[in-house]
């Protein structure tokens, strides 16, 4: 009776040990996963912010502005209508 | 205890032993049971740590960039709108230790900052708030300082990145996300949506076409120092607004509170008489109904004419004006010519055809800032008047909407600026009478006719435009009558003979240009039109790229 007992508490302390370490595994992994998720967040907001300053940087009015002082008037001719 | 009644020197331990033995006995198994107990509290306490799926000590950053509305963007998907996140920098002043050495701190971070105001507030409030919407490099300032008492709060901001440029169309939202005036106000459920957030709304407008325009516009302003301009370019047989421009306007990022009328949307807002453009419906419609054909030719027509006792006169009369053809009436501009028209076609059916045009219906636009023209009860007066576009209002939506289904074949689109809309026309002249519209308003446009029409200075080498120009008076503010104020427009389309695009210019109050003209003349011959020249020379390369039938025009 004793010995089944004692085996009983064995292979529960066992599966205990067994959760434990698995426990502890999963929270690593949760560890990792959580720094991913921020890199994840951080980079999103940084992709935001970058669209926002690409819309500005090509924006019409600075595109225009920069072609103005970099590019001579004659870029662009018009053909004459043939007739 | 029993009594021992032994009374020899045996002794017998028997008795006392067992009692020993069971005192021990008890003492061990108390300790085992209580330590039996607590291992078995730990364990069960371990087995359900195990499975308990809650314990998630490490997710403190659940957060999911989620903003609260949906981003707007052109048809090239270029940003309109968009929110983000951005910092307030606070003083919180349980953390302060010497205010003045704080503040200094800021002040030579934040030049800006005004210390006198802040330390009166210091005496009052728990948290100031130093800095509103700090740029990148102003965060990198407050955190490198690693003062305690200066915080960051981080929230939510709509940023429109092109500025002024479409802030008459977009609109603006208050301080909690809600939309508050233009598009904004007008789809703020939809872009609130949180199934679609990140699906960004698509607007018809093109950012770089409405740049070109806005700049066009604005250096037409200045040259005939006028009160403000307003433009709007529609595709003719779509009704989707590829630019609308309204000036003065202001920059979206801004809180400023806009109470002057000179910032009312000239577009959609705005109600105009819009002078001799009307002449084109009233021609349209005589033609339509068979009554007229374009040489069909007015004899003796007078300088003026009595309505009841008031005069109608026609404008600048000379004996070239006496007989006129249907297109000479056009081209010239005669109202004399124009009335004789209506006379002919007769009031109701003149009437009929501009509420069939829904000139005087509220008009309809994704936008909130839109007003109902004033229509007064038809009589014979306005009727005859109304032919060439006096005494009756309307906007310049309404307009651009009615000039596209004389143009484009006959039918009457519905406004809209967004990409996707769905397309609904309604017929209101047959193709045959919009071709004979066609060929009259190209002759206005047209340098090389010999009729000079007051719309050659837009005639644009290779786009064929075609359009008509109307002068109206003001009414005045003051008293009863006209002012001597002008509004001048020009409803032009382009590429003739098959118009894809309608462009209309209105311009606000304008002077005369004699830097430009070397006289002071106003009419829009002289400005609108000049103005539409030069917006449809610098777009039409730009339209060009993604249009096949311009290219081949141009061939």
């Amino acid at each position: 009776m004793f010995k089944k007992y004692l085996m009983s508490f064995l292979v529960l302390f066992i599966g205990l040990i067994g959760i434990h370490f698995l426990k502890n595994e999963t929270r690593e992994i949760e560890i990792r996963i959580e720094k991913v998720s921020k890199n994840i967040f951080l980079l999103q907001e940084n992709f935001e912010t970058q669209k926002i300053e690409y819309s500005y940087l090509s924006s019409p009015e600075r595109i225009s502005n920069l072609a103005r002082k970099y590019l001579s008037n004659n870029y662009i001719f018009i053909i004459p209508e043939k007739n | 205890m029993k009594k021992n009644k032994q009374l020899n020197l045996y002794f017998n331990d028997k008795l006392i032993k067992p009692k020993e033995t069971d005192y021990q006995e008890s003492r061990i198994n108390i300790v085992i049971s209580v330590f039996l107990i607590f291992f078995f509290i730990i364990s069960a306490r371990l087995f359900f740590l195990g499975f308990d799926k809650n314990v998630n000590i490490y997710s403190n950053t659940s957060d999911k960039l989620f903003y609260e509305r949906r981003d707007i963007v052109d048809s090239d998907n270029i940003l309109l709108a968009k929110n983000t996140s951005s910092y307030d920098l606070i003083l919180r002043k349980n953390k302060v230790k010497n205010i003045d050495t704080v503040l200094l701190k800021a002040k030579i971070n934040f030049p800006k900052l005004d210390i006198n105001s802040v330390k009166s507030e210091f005496k009052n409030k728990e948290i100031i708030i130093l800095k509103r919407n700090l740029s990148p490099s102003d965060y990198n300032k407050v955190i490198s300082l690693g003062e305690p008492s200066l915080e960051l709060s981080k929230k939510e901001i709509r940023v429109y990145p092109q500025k002024n440029l479409f802030s008459h169309i977009i609109g603006k939202i208050d301080i909690d996300n809600n939309g508050i005036s233009g598009f904004e106000m007008h789809h703020d459920q939809e872009l609130r949506d949180k199934n679609k957030i990140l699906i960004p709304i698509k607007l018809s407008l093109k950012a770089n076409i409405q740049y070109m325009i806005h700049e066009e516009l604005t250096k037409g302003v200045k040259d005939f120092s006028a009160l403000g301009a307003a433009a709007i370019l529609m595709q003719a047989d779509t009704g989707k607004i590829i630019s609308m421009v309204s000036l003065p306007d202001s920059d979206g990022n801004e809180r400023k509170n806009l109470k002057e009328k000179k910032y009312l949307s000239k577009t959609t807002k705005s109600l105009y008489e819009m002078g001799s453009v009307f002449k084109t419906f009233t021609i349209a419609s005589a033609i339509e109904n068979k009554v007229v054909d374009k040489n069909y030719l007015f004899s003796d027509l007078r300088q003026r004419v009595y309505c009841g006792k008031f005069p109608i006169d026609e404008y600048r009369w000379d004996k070239s004006k006496k007989n006129l053809t249907v297109e000479q009436i056009l081209v010239k501009s005669s109202n004399i010519g124009t009335i004789e028209i209506i006379k002919k076609n007769g009031l109701e059916k003149h009437q009929e055809f501009l509420e069939n045009l829904e000139i005087f219906e509220n008009p309809k636009l994704e936008v909130v800032e839109l007003s109902k023209p004033n229509k007064n009860r038809w009589g014979k007066c306005n009727t005859f008047t109304s032919g060439f576009g006096h005494g009756i209002n309307t906007t310049l939506l309404q307009l651009t909407r009615a000039y596209a289904s004389i143009v484009n074949g006959g039918e009457l689109p519905k406004a809209t600026i967004l990409e996707d809309s769905k397309i609904e026309n309604k017929r209101v002249i047959s193709q045959q009478t919009s071709k004979l519209m066609n060929d009259m308003l190209r002759a206005n446009v047209d340098s090389k006719n010999k009729t000079e029409g007051s719309g050659r200075k837009a005639d644009i080498n290779g786009y064929y435009v075609i359009g008509k120009t109307g002068t109206a008076q003001k009414p005045s503010e003051k008293e009863k009558g006209y002012s001597k104020e002008i509004v001048n427009i020009f409803a032009s389309a382009f590429p003739y003979p098959k118009p894809k695009y309608v462009l209309t210019i209105l311009i606000d109050e304008p002077k005369g240009a004699p830097q430009i003209w070397k006289h002071s003349r106003r009419e829009a011959g002289w400005n609108a039109v000049y103005i539409a020249g030069k917006i449809i020379q610098k777009i039409g390369p730009s339209l060009a790229i993604n249009d096949l039938d311009l290219v081949k025009l141009n061939d």
